[in-house]
């Protein structure tokens, strides 16, 4: 089974900061506006999206991405693709290859800036994400997989 | 049909008829608003022409797009292709790959039953396409064509060569066989089926639904009120009219039930099922036997305790503009059991329908009621503190019942392989689920485990079929670790093995 960019957790953690530091923000603005603009917004509300605001720094940012790290894993064979995951609840998937209809990859601007890329297999009921790999491993294992289904696909007819 | 064809006439009323529906809230809104002058009686020419004529304009120009737009549409079969076009301002065509048409469906509503219209509606494992209102003969006509021609591209496709259907012929008289009526429900069997369908509850949802929707909860009291004017002892009085409730409840909702499925009939011709059935409305629905992704056959407690279950199949299609998204096609709703087995022998002889073994080890059990039951406890402990003292004795009735629940599908829920086929029970509310799925039609397993789970040696394992948007998901619950070991690696063994896929005969084309 092979394990995905160690890199995934910066960014991980880097994304979640982000929404943290977002509802940070709507914290403080709850607060300010509770105290000098709107007297009936209660000040706990504040309160509250500060306690989701700790739930996300210590769970989001600090526990989960090392974790999902940890126990994400990926194998791609002749005829499917294996995929293990979950901290708590442990999911195992497998998706037969010649099933798949569309491969498409993603890029988002903080996953640029690490260079990764990551992969979303679409079959006609679902689609599965391989998420955050190395960009040429993504673009390689794409290749792969198309190599394959192509493959498989002309000895069945 | 080869030619470009026409809707039916009765299509430009009907979107006059749109016209006024996109417009019912609006006008519902002026009339409330207008309310005091409308009964006062007195209501000046000026004001009625103008209002008038402004809901006129806007019918229009709300019916009239949709008008010129029905009166743009054409459709015609070219070239082992069924065309559709439409459009006002730009121009829309679609084009649907005839050996792709996996079903070929019409509905016919009451409206359009009056003059001879039908809905077409066509799906292929990508999009389909819906045609409102045609002539039931020009619908008949398409769908006997498009048979035809998918019958002639498989056995071209079969000897190697690809061969055109030649035109000259005229498509009636080629016809070499017939639709072989498989299945009609009797009236016993009708009525039989309404009375063990949730009857009651649909009837109850509408009539609670429709007061709370109008705001007459004084119905309800005034309702009570006449039966305790009747009868002296207040207790009797509610019960006799909770009864008298219920019986009138049941029997409508079974009336319904019947109309919906007056004349249910299931035919075949050749690869292809047909299913038609309705009183006022005409459904009818049809279904390529190649195109079959899994079968389901559904009992709950009291339709197994008569013998009687209903079979389904599920197939692939992404259109949103059918009405069945989940894909899921009933074929027999209601059927004695050797029947059935008969039937499904008949129409599926690829597949081995058997009961699956029961597996669910003990350890399990409690795990199929346990956190409803937690809910349950939690719920009444709330209402028994806060409001109704004798919650408890309704607490503990309702944790019995899905105690009993519980244990009836633990002990029910079971799988069993047979070669390139599962066998897969699921079971619900006192319902059960029995899955037949094709190896080659597995999409996706997935099995999930939590440390509780884990220490006991269970798991949870899904098999997911293409069905629609979502697809279709068959899952079994705590059951032992060997066994979800079993069905993982029979799910994820290679599809590198050709033999497999000549057995089953199904055609890969929809893949």
């Amino acid at each position: 089974m092979e394990k995905i960019s160690p890199k995934a957790i910066r960014v991980w953690r880097i994304s979640e900061a982000i929404v943290a530091g977002v509802v940070l923000l709507l914290a403080l603005g709850a607060f300010l506006l509770s105290q000098f603009v709107w007297d009936w917004l209660p000040w706990w509300i504040s309160l509250i999206i500060f306690g989701f605001f700790l739930y996300g720094c210590i769970f989001q940012v600090w526990l989960f991405p090392a974790l999902k790290y940890k126990y994400f894993r990926y194998k791609v064979l002749e005829d499917e693709v294996k995929i293990h995951s979950g901290i708590w609840i442990k999911r195992q998937l497998s998706v037969p290859l010649f099933r798949v209809q569309n491969i498409d990859t993603h890029v988002g601007p903080l996953m640029r800036r690490f260079g990764l890329k990551s992969i979303t297999l679409r079959t006609s009921a679902e689609r599965i994400e391989i998420p955050e790999l190395e960009a040429d491993r993504a673009d390689g294992l794409r290749n792969d997989i198309r190599a394959l289904i192509n493959e498989n696909t002309r000895r069945e007819i | 049909m080869y030619s470009p064809e026409k809707l039916h006439p009765v299509a430009y009323l009907g979107s006059v008829v749109n016209g006024f529906k996109n417009l019912w809230i609006p006008i519902i809104i002026v009339l409330f608003n207008s309310r005091e002058a409308i009964f006062s009686g007195n209501i000046s020419l000026k004001y009625f022409l103008i209002s008038g004529g402004i809901l006129i304009l806007a019918v229009v120009l709300f019916g009239g797009y949709d008008f010129l737009n029905k009166f743009r549409t054409r459709f015609w079969i070219e070239d082992g292709k069924f065309i559709y076009k439409d459009g006002v301002i730009s121009n829309r065509e679609k084009e649907l790959d005839i050996s792709r048409i996996q079903s070929i469906d019409f509905n016919e509503p009451i409206f359009h039953r009056i003059f001879g219209a039908v809905k077409l509606d066509i799906i292929t494992p990508g999009e389909g396409i819906k045609i409102d209102t045609i002539k039931k003969s020009q619908a008949q006509s398409i769908q006997s064509i498009l048979y035809n021609e998918m019958d002639q591209l498989d056995s071209a496709v079969e000897i190697g060569a690809y061969s055109r259907w030649p035109r000259e012929e005229a498509p009636g008289e080629s016809q070499s066989e017939q639709f072989v009526t498989l299945y009609r429900m009797t009236g016993k069997a009708l009525i039989l089926m309404s009375m063990t369908s949730g009857a009651l509850g649909a009837f109850l949802a509408i009539v609670f639904g429709f007061i709370n929707l109008i705001g007459a909860n004084f119905l309800i009291e005034r309702y009570f009120e006449v039966f305790e004017g009747l009868v002296q002892n207040i207790f009797l009085a509610l019960g006799i009219a909770v009864l008298i409730f219920i019986t009138a409840g049941y029997i409508m909702g079974i009336l319904i039930l019947s109309i919906k499925y007056y004349n249910y009939t299931l035919k075949m011709k050749s690869d292809d099922l047909v299913v038609e059935y309705g009183l006022l409305e005409k459904k009818h629905r049809s279904v390529n036997v190649t195109r079959v992704q899994n079968i389901i056959i559904k009992d709950s407690l009291i339709r197994r305790m008569i013998g009687y279950y209903s079979l389904s199949v599920t197939i692939t299609s992404d259109s949103l503009d059918s009405e069945e998204i989940d894909g899921k096609v009933e074929l027999l709703p209601f059927i004695r059991k050797k029947r059935l087995y008969e039937i499904i022998d008949e129409i599926f002889p690829n597949y081995h329908v058997e009961l699956p073994e029961r597996t669910v080890p003990f350890r399990g059990y409690r795990r199929y009621f346990q956190v409803m039951l937690s809910i349950i406890v939690i719920i009444t402990g709330i209402v028994q503190y806060f409001w109704f003292g004798y919650a408890w004795i309704i607490g503990l009735a309702v944790a019995a019942v899905f105690i009993v629940s519980g244990i009836y599908s633990a002990r029910n829920t079971g799988y069993k392989i047979h070669e390139d086929e599962i066998n897969m029970m699921a079971t619900g509310f006192f319902s059960r689920s029995h899955f037949v799925i094709k190896h080659e039609k597995v999409i996706q397993a997935e099995r999930v485990v939590n440390p509780f789970l884990r220490r006991a040696d269970l798991g949870v394992i899904t098999l997911v079929t293409a069905a629609g948007m979502m697809g279709s998901s068959a899952s079994l619950k705590f059951i032992d670790k060997e066994d979800i070991e079993k069905i993982w690696n029979w799910a994820e063994r290679g599809h590198s093995n050709g033999e497999d896929i000549a057995e089953s005969d199904q055609s890969m084309a929809d893949q």
